[in-house]
């Protein structure tokens, strides 16, 4: 019952609000529940304990930092308010980029737009390792042989990290493109994927499910801040 | 199948004139052909000139006529081209969209509409012909090098295009994955694909290839037909620039006598390491790198040859074990502080403005260094690209500069990475020379690779890393 | 055989072909990394300069992407992107005011060829991390009451006060405001000198 990529944006906006409305310790908790049964629902349930026991270290942490470190409280009341809407994300990315490029151009969102997605979710953990492999380069050529050097000369060490990742950066870009536009990005025909693509009764179902268990939750638990 | 009439293409405006002059040449339906040639001599615009991407996408003006299956590539719609070829690129990273083998292939066909029962069927034949099919459902990120291109290559040809190209497919393989890739290009062969090949390893094609053609600063040198390139020697290859496995220097190797026990070396003992997500693992390893002379560290991918040249160099702290220089134990940040690692793609090394900062990058610029940059310059052939910036140069070029940056700084452990892949035949020999320069001038050098030539030319001895169990390719 | 030519001429127009999409992606996808870490280790004790501070290390790298892109809309797509990942994040309302001050941004760089000109990029750019920074106020000035009521079972009422000044009190946002948009231009300035150090010595773009 593979679930729409298109639900998975609905949930995750309609999370949004209800974490702006929600008030309390309670009101998050009930949230953050939700987002695990939503997952579970989706077959990621490693995802969902992941989410599940970040929360409650961050909650239990908090509750002992704050006594001594504001900002710090700060900071993870801050995360633990991502929590429930970073959970439904995760059923995202979760999700073939193919079927959600798919399901979004169904949604008539531009084809540029989809290719962007596309790549923001590919390259990201790309890039990054593009950039840890630029720090190996500048360590395995001995640039700054002590710890204070690169505080000494920070220009120095932004260039030498700026320099190789345009390289890389335009290298790809165009490399990608090249290779797009061979594979038929620029072909006018409509989308297809291998995967299932389409809004059935499930799709409504887990979503109207979310938000009255939602709403209902928050409404018995000190109401919603309307 | 392919014909060229004629062509000329050059790129840009009107300052530098690079691309290729006069081509004419053909490719029969079915037919597999390599491109081979010195570096820069023009092979890939050939091969653009063939997918369309030139004049489209690497703007330039052209002249003459280019006709693939009777039309120009050029002109062709999308779905068109898409179909009627398939065109594989020399670095997997570039070249994937998706994160699953499964959806990597069916790429191409989503773009252009498919039906999904179509595709399914297609991408499992596809896979089926090409061996992979146990591949599909794994992560493109987990798989060894080998296994990308073979993954790449069966998403260019899922549509079955009667034309493939591919451009320098086996610059990063080892013997065996470029084994398994002619393989996979006989079958297609087999099927009635025409192939087109650009690569400098040449006698790995031997057994798929009906013609060689030689490019020689953008026109067509001399073509060969299988049997006949078979026949020639090293020597007859050599006014070409191309690589042979029969390579030699021109002088003696000068290979250094055996050394006695307690030569000074850098030792490591009982080193282990591993990847915590990979799973790649290094056991109980004992190296020992003698001073003043170049060992190779040959393997297969995958069995931890570059996580060893890190661990050497200080870049990865060794879970057990330990690094010892003769008998003094040396820390990993020690280790970084006397050592040097060349990385196989040098764009990630250079940072400078021109040739002459990038050799003395970071360093105060007295009188002694000053020397040893001139005289890195001259040994390197680098005096004429002094003012260059480094990234405006060739890729042989670029791995010449971060060497002679090896050369000036104070490293006494030199660990190269690869330096000869993508390399013409020059580029081998000058690496070669370089390496043992390196070592005379008193640098412990240890260098990773696959090349034999390499290995024979320039190293003193060999240490070969063996995997514990083999994986299934 | 009579020898066709084909002469190709090189188009300036402001029509975004897919690689400029891609570039668009590829570029912001190294800025948004740096959002990130910066975000991560400034957040919120360098609200004030948190801003800044990642506009001056994106600075350069947003001047290359401009450069190479050229053509108008640079920074409303960017603005975009930087909106969708927030909504990642539960912020759905950085979305809508990233966007406003995109199209804002694109006013400024109205004209032909001006995101290769170094100033106006950097006005752009500037008002582009300034509307960055006011996102970054939104939840702890929206959402006072219920940081209050969670914070307030630890601490002392006096405490939170000092802390939250800083992001209330309209001096302190404008001052916030002001520090991004100099963050952003003296990144701009420093990506005017990398990029002909570099970019342009080496006919990269």
């Amino acid at each position: 019952m593979p679930i729409d990529p298109r639900t998975h944006i609905a949930v995750l906006l309609a999370a949004s609000l209800f974490v702006m409305l929600a008030r309390g310790a309670v009101q998050l908790h009930i949230l953050v529940a939700l987002s695990a049964l939503y997952l579970t629902g989706n077959r990621l349930l490693r995802q969902a304990v992941y989410g599940v026991l970040a929360y409650a270290a961050m909650t239990a942490l908090m509750s002992v930092a704050a006594r001594h470190a504001v900002t710090f409280g700060i900071i993870l009341y801050t995360f633990i308010r991502m929590m429930p809407v970073v959970m439904i994300g995760a059923a995202l990315t979760g999700s073939a980029p193919g079927r959600m490029m798919c399901a979004l151009e169904r949604a008539r969102v531009p084809k540029p737009l989809l290719v962007m997605l596309c790549i923001l979710f590919r390259f990201f953990p790309v890039l990054l390792a593009e950039m840890q492999a630029i720090r190996d380069g500048i360590r395995a050529r001995g640039i700054f042989p002590r710890w204070d050097s690169a505080l000494r000369r920070p220009t120095l060490l932004y260039e030498c990290f700026f320099v190789p990742l345009v390289v890389r950066c335009l290298k790809l870009s165009s490399e990608l493109a090249a290779s797009a536009e061979l594979r038929g990005i620029e072909c006018t025909r409509r989308r297809t994927s291998i995967q299932p693509v389409g809004l059935k009764a499930i799709d409504g179902l887990a979503a109207g499910l979310y938000a009255l268990l939602a709403a209902a939750g928050l409404y018995a638990t000190g109401g919603l801040l309307l | 199948m392919i014909a060229l009439n004629g062509v000329t293409f050059l790129y840009g405006h009107d300052e530098e004139e690079t691309g290729v002059r006069g081509v004419s040449l053909s490719v029969q339906a079915g037919e597999c052909a390599v491109l081979c040639g010195r570096s820069g001599c023009g092979k890939s615009t050939v091969l653009r000139l063939i997918n369309g991407l030139a004049p489209s996408f690497f703007p330039g003006r052209l002249t003459g006529e280019v006709l693939v299956a009777g039309r120009n590539p050029a002109l062709l719609a999308p779905e068109e081209r898409t179909q009627r070829m398939g065109v594989v690129f020399q670095d997997p990273r570039s070249q994937f969209f998706m994160d699953h083998v499964r959806e990597e292939l069916a790429f191409s066909a989503e773009n252009l509409g498919f039906a999904r029962e179509d595709m399914l069927r297609q991408i499992a034949a596809q896979a089926q012909l090409l061996g992979i099919a146990e591949l599909l459902d794994r992560k493109l990120s987990l798989l060894s090098s080998g296994q990308k291109q073979r993954v790449a290559i069966a998403a260019a040809s899922v549509l079955a295009p009667p034309l493939l190209i591919l451009d320098e497919p086996t610059a990063n393989l080892d013997e065996k994955a470029t084994q398994a890739i002619v393989e996979l290009l006989l079958r297609l062969k087999h099927n009635g694909t025409t192939i087109v090949i650009s690569d400098h390893r040449l006698h790995a094609y031997l057994a798929v290839a009906d013609s060689f053609i030689c490019m020689e600063q953008g026109e067509v040198a001399r073509s060969w037909t299988r049997e006949a390139f078979a026949r020639l020697s090293c020597a007859d290859l050599r006014p070409y620039g191309l690589r042979h496995p029969d390579m030699t220097a021109a002088g003696s190797t000068g290979q250094a006598a055996s050394l006695p026990v307690d030569a000074p070396a850098f030792l490591g003992r009982d080193l282990a390491f591993r990847y915590p997500r990979r799973g790649e693992e290094l056991d109980g390893i004992n190296l020992a790198l003698p001073k003043g002379q170049v060992t190779a560290l040959i393997g297969d991918n995958g069995a931890g040859k570059t996580t060893l040249g890190k661990m050497m160099s200080g870049l990865l702290r060794q879970r057990k074990g330990k690094v010892l220089d003769r008998h003094t134990a040396l820390s990993a940040s020690r280790r970084r502080a006397l050592s040097y690692l060349v990385m196989q793609d040098a764009d990630y090394q250079l940072y400078a403005d021109s040739v002459g900062n990038e050799l003395v990058l970071g360093r105060r610029l007295d009188d002694t260094l000053r020397q040893r940059a001139y005289e890195a310059l001259d040994a390197f052939g680098l005096s004429e690209l002094r003012d260059r910036h480094p990234a405006s140069l060739s890729g042989g070029e670029k791995q010449r500069v971060t060497m002679a940056a090896a050369y000036c700084s104070d490293a006494e452990l030199i660990v190269l990475d690869e330096p000869t892949s993508g390399l013409d035949a020059d580029g081998v020999l000058n690496v070669a020379a370089w390496a043992r320069k390196l070592a005379e001038a008193g640098k412990t050098v240890m260098i990773i690779t696959h090349d034999r030539v390499l290995t024979r030319l320039a190293c003193d001895q060999v240490v070969e890393l063996k995997r514990k169990e083999a994986q299934r390719l | 055989m009579q020898a066709s030519t084909q002469v190709q001429h090189t188009e300036v127009s402001n029509k975004w072909k897919m690689r400029d999409f891609i570039t668009l992606a590829i570029f912001n996808v190294v800025m948004l990394i740096v959002i990130t870490i910066v975000g991560m280790i400034a957040h919120p004790l360098g609200y004030l300069v948190g801003g800044g501070l990642t506009a001056l290390l994106n600075g350069p790298i947003y001047m290359v992407m401009s450069n190479k892109i050229g053509k108008r809309g640079i920074l409303l797509f960017s603005a975009l992107i930087l909106g969708l990942y927030f909504v990642a994040f539960g912020y759905v309302q950085y979305l809508i005011i990233l966007t406003v001050f995109g199209v804002i941004c694109e006013l400024v760089m109205w004209g032909s060829d001006t995101y290769r000109d170094p100033l106006r990029n950097a006005c752009g750019y500037g008002l582009y991390y300034v509307s960055y920074s006011l996102c970054g106020v939104l939840p702890l000035i929206f959402f006072r009451d219920q940081y209050m009521a969670v914070l307030k079972l630890s601490y002392t009422p006096s405490k939170l006060e000092n802390m939250l000044y800083y992001y209330e009190t309209p001096s302190m946002v404008i001052l916030m405001c002001i520090c991004s948009f100099v963050g952003a231009f003296a990144g701009c300035m420093a990506g005017k000198a990398l990029l002909k150090k570099h970019v342009k010595k080496a006919k990269l773009v």
